[in-house]
């Protein structure tokens, strides 16, 4: 059980995992969070519009983008609260971006690894926090610059910014520890990318032995007539899956590297799939263990190496494939869920953002107050010194305070 | 001027040195009497813990035989009685009375930590005993803190008693416990002196029968006999040494105090658990096994490429990492948690930046 136990030692899988409900959950209370400061964001602007809205005060608050001049005749108290997005909106929105972000990397030509950690640094970053307080769109260059660095693709921070428009490091480095912090320090993603190589590379390996194997003889009858021409096909089609719809839809919470992969490789080759985990993980398969034949074997080839000692231990255990081949499908059935994403239409992603921009912006419709969200800068509020600070003193020093 | 002070360094250290080596004047001649060490060499010095004079033992007879009396030194106008005066124990007199002023101050003052709500107010404490010390050592205050130390123990007499006999308990139980030990190391010496004792003479009589042996008509017989003799001995010895030792492994654990059963029992409750550095992981996987090569036409360039190889990379490692990975987790299936451990899940209260620092200003 040594690949599996160590699978769960991961932080995917221990803080990174979650079933269909728990996750719906999350989101739900991540949308409620979100909702709620908006709420009282616009509460505190009314109040202060409703003092400061006298006649003199009618100035139009500046801004860098022209906005429709509040009229004296604007009373803040019968303006309504704005909708908040819903928590399907919030993940359109993110889902967006997750594109948006891939469309960046390819600007710089990333490796898919480079990608696919940016993408799921989003997705988990927006988890936990509402789009109403982290605009994505604000944290799309330091998350790719992040991801670069905990990918060991190093590129210097000032030919980064050359090549994409208006961002300054400055720009970049500033929300690193937000995300940072956001994403709870896990860098490591455990990516589908490397165990589908390894997945291909068995089969393929696998293809080439003649061997007396039952379980691999099927497997190459059923791949007839040109069993790796067909492999490498389904190579090149799950690969394209694995850089794009695996990373928009929510396959990395649900399912553990090998299975995105063999979701992956079930929409290039259903068929092919089902082979390879019948030959893998079905009743009587070997493991890849090579079946010894007594006496022979001796001296020859030492291709099990330290496997040939305990011969075929699966016989013991239940057989993997039919728990298996329903879960690849579902993984499969999620990542073609997800390629409508992308057929989403512009004007409705424009309304959801319209939204989100009135939420943040309460002083465009109010008159006054400050604008709301993390990228919106305002006046930080003093830290509040007074006994706390004299009794601490008194803690650190090093004989105590003074007697009593 | 240098020079001069060098000098005076020099005689300085000379002087220390005389001192340290036949004592310094102030033992040499009594400072009330003015008799001294050289007419009367049996001369002994003893302080009075009431004001700390020194005066010769003939001075102490002559005064304060008719019984209490004042001081004999000029401006001291304490009254000594002739029981209390003792040998000095400490050459200096300072370090003498700062003995006597902390024993009679640990007597009063003997609250432990555990009777205090925390360390700070312990510390208060102990502060406040260390002025009242320094008060009575320097004479500050004198009567002031005299009253203090009264009105203390007037207050704290029951918890003052408690302690000075839980103390004593405490001393009672370690003096136990050496003596124990003490008698379990006598009891291990005297077995092993004992064996060696029985090894030597049970050689010595093997010798002995062996010479014997080959006076005899038939020497190969007599000394196969005195062989196996010898053998059936030695062994019947050493099964007696282990009984003994046996014995004595008993006695040491058997629990003589009830404290002692105590201690044992804390360590049978957690035996040690042998040391596993790598907590039960081994290499052996379970849904494959590596293979020598792998069928990678990327593989085979980086295989041949000098530069790559140059730097240390290994296809090898590769391959199996990315092995591994593809079977990492076939085996774990994700789904809804039941019950409540969802509740620590979902708690956005865990995360590092939380919602409302970035909305509520």
């Amino acid at each position: 059980m040594a690949e599996d136990q160590l699978y769960t030692t991961t932080t995917q899988c221990k803080t990174w995992s979650y079933g269909p409900t728990a996750l719906a959950t999350i989101r739900e209370n991540t949308n409620a969070a979100g909702t709620r400061s908006i709420k009282r964001g616009w509460k505190r602007a009314r109040v202060e519009a409703s003092t400061a809205n006298t006649p003199l005060a009618t100035t139009p608050i500046p801004s860098n983008t022209p906005t429709p001049v509040p009229t004296p005749s604007i009373d803040p108290l019968s303006v309504p609260d704005p909708m908040t997005l819903t928590p399907a909106e919030e993940l359109t929105l993110v889902n967006y971006y997750i594109l948006k972000l891939l469309e960046m990397s390819d600007v710089f030509s990333f490796p898919s690894n480079v990608k696919s950690t940016a993408c799921v640094f989003l997705s988990r970053f927006h988890l936990n926090h509402s789009v109403h307080a982290y605009h994505p769109k604000l944290l799309l260059s330091t998350i790719l610059f992040l991801a670069t660095k905990t990918e060991n693709h190093y590129i210097p921070l000032s030919e980064f910014c050359k090549r994409i428009p208006k961002i300054t490091p400055e720009a970049v480095l500033k929300y690193e520890f937000t995300v940072a912090g956001g994403i709870r320090w896990d860098f490591d993603i455990k990516q589908p990318l490397r165990a589908a190589e390894g997945g291909i590379m068995e089969l393929l390996t696998a293809l080439a032995l003649t061997g007396g194997d039952p379980g691999l003889q099927t497997l190459k009858d059923k791949l007839a007539p040109n069993p790796v021409r067909r492999v490498q096909d389904a190579h090149g089609r799950m690969k394209a899956y694995l850089t794009k719809e695996a990373l928009v839809s929510d396959v990395y919470y649900h399912y553990t590297p090998p299975q995105i992969f063999l979701g992956a490789l079930w929409l290039a080759d259903k068929e092919l799939t089902e082979a390879y985990i019948e030959w893998r993980f079905g009743e009587n398969s070997t493991m890849g263990r090579v079946v010894k034949k007594k006496k022979k074997d001796k001296k020859g080839k030492d291709k099990a190496g330290n496997g040939e000692e305990e011969e075929a231990p699966a016989a013991k255990t239940l057989p993997l494939a039919p728990k298996l081949i329903p879960t690849v499908a579902a993984c499969a059935e999620m990542m073609t869920k997800a390629q409508e994403y992308e057929k989403i239409p512009m004007d409705v992603l424009k309304r959801i953002d319209k939204k989100l921009h009135r939420c943040q912006n309460p002083q465009k419709f109010l008159g006054a107050g400050t604008p709301l969200g993390f990228g919106n800068e305002a006046p930080k509020k003093p830290a509040d010194d007074g006994p706390p600070e004299k009794k601490r003193k008194a803690d650190d020093d090093l004989f105590g305070g003074s007697l009593r | 001027m240098p020079s001069l002070t060098a000098s005076n360094a020099a005689a300085i250290a000379r002087a220390r040195e005389n001192a340290v080596n036949r004592g310094s004047d102030a033992d040499e001649i009594c400072p009330v009497c003015k008799s001294s060490r050289y007419l009367n060499p049996n001369m002994r010095f003893l302080v009075n813990p009431e004001c700390y004079h020194k005066m010769c033992e003939s001075c102490v007879d002559r005064l304060f035989s008719q019984g209490p009396s004042q001081c004999p030194v000029v401006g001291c106008d304490k009254i000594l009685r002739k029981q209390r005066f003792r040998k000095q124990t400490f050459e200096d007199i300072q370090v003498e009375k700062e003995v006597d002023v902390r024993k009679r101050i640990a007597k009063t003052f003997n609250k432990r930590q555990e009777d205090f709500p925390s360390l700070k107010e312990f510390n208060d404490y102990l502060e406040e005993v260390e002025t009242v010390t320094f008060n009575l050592l320097n004479s500050i205050d004198i009567s002031a803190t005299e009253a203090k130390i009264t009105a203390f123990e007037q207050s704290n007499k029951s918890s003052i008693l408690q302690n000075i006999a839980k103390n004593a308990q405490e001393q009672q139980l370690a003096q136990a416990q050496r003596e124990f030990e003490r008698e379990q190391h006598r009891r291990a010496k005297e077995f092993e002196d004992q064996i060696e004792a029985e090894e030597k003479r049970d050689k010595a009589e093997h010798k002995a029968n062996l010479l014997k042996a080959l006076e005899a008509d038939n020497p190969d017989a007599e000394v196969a006999k005195v062989n196996k003799l010898a053998r059936k001995k030695s062994s019947m010895r050493r099964e007696n040494q282990e009984r003994r030792q046996r014995e004595l492994e008993a006695a040491r654990n058997a629990p003589a105090f009830q404290f002692m059963a105590n201690l044992n029992r804390i360590g049978e409750e957690t035996p040690a658990k042998k040391y596993d550095p790598v907590d039960g992981y081994d290499e052996s996987n379970r849904y494959f096994v590596y293979r020598d090569r792998y069928e990678n036409p990327w593989l085979e360039e980086a295989l041949k490429s000098k530069s790559m190889l140059a730097g240390g990379y290994l296809v090898q490692q590769y391959c199996e990492r990315a092995l591994f990975e593809a079977f990492s987790g076939v085996g774990c299936f994700i789904e809804d948690p039941t019950g409540e451990e969802d509740e620590g899940l979902s708690a956005p209260a865990l995360f590092d930046t939380p919602m409302a620092d970035a909305v509520s200003f």
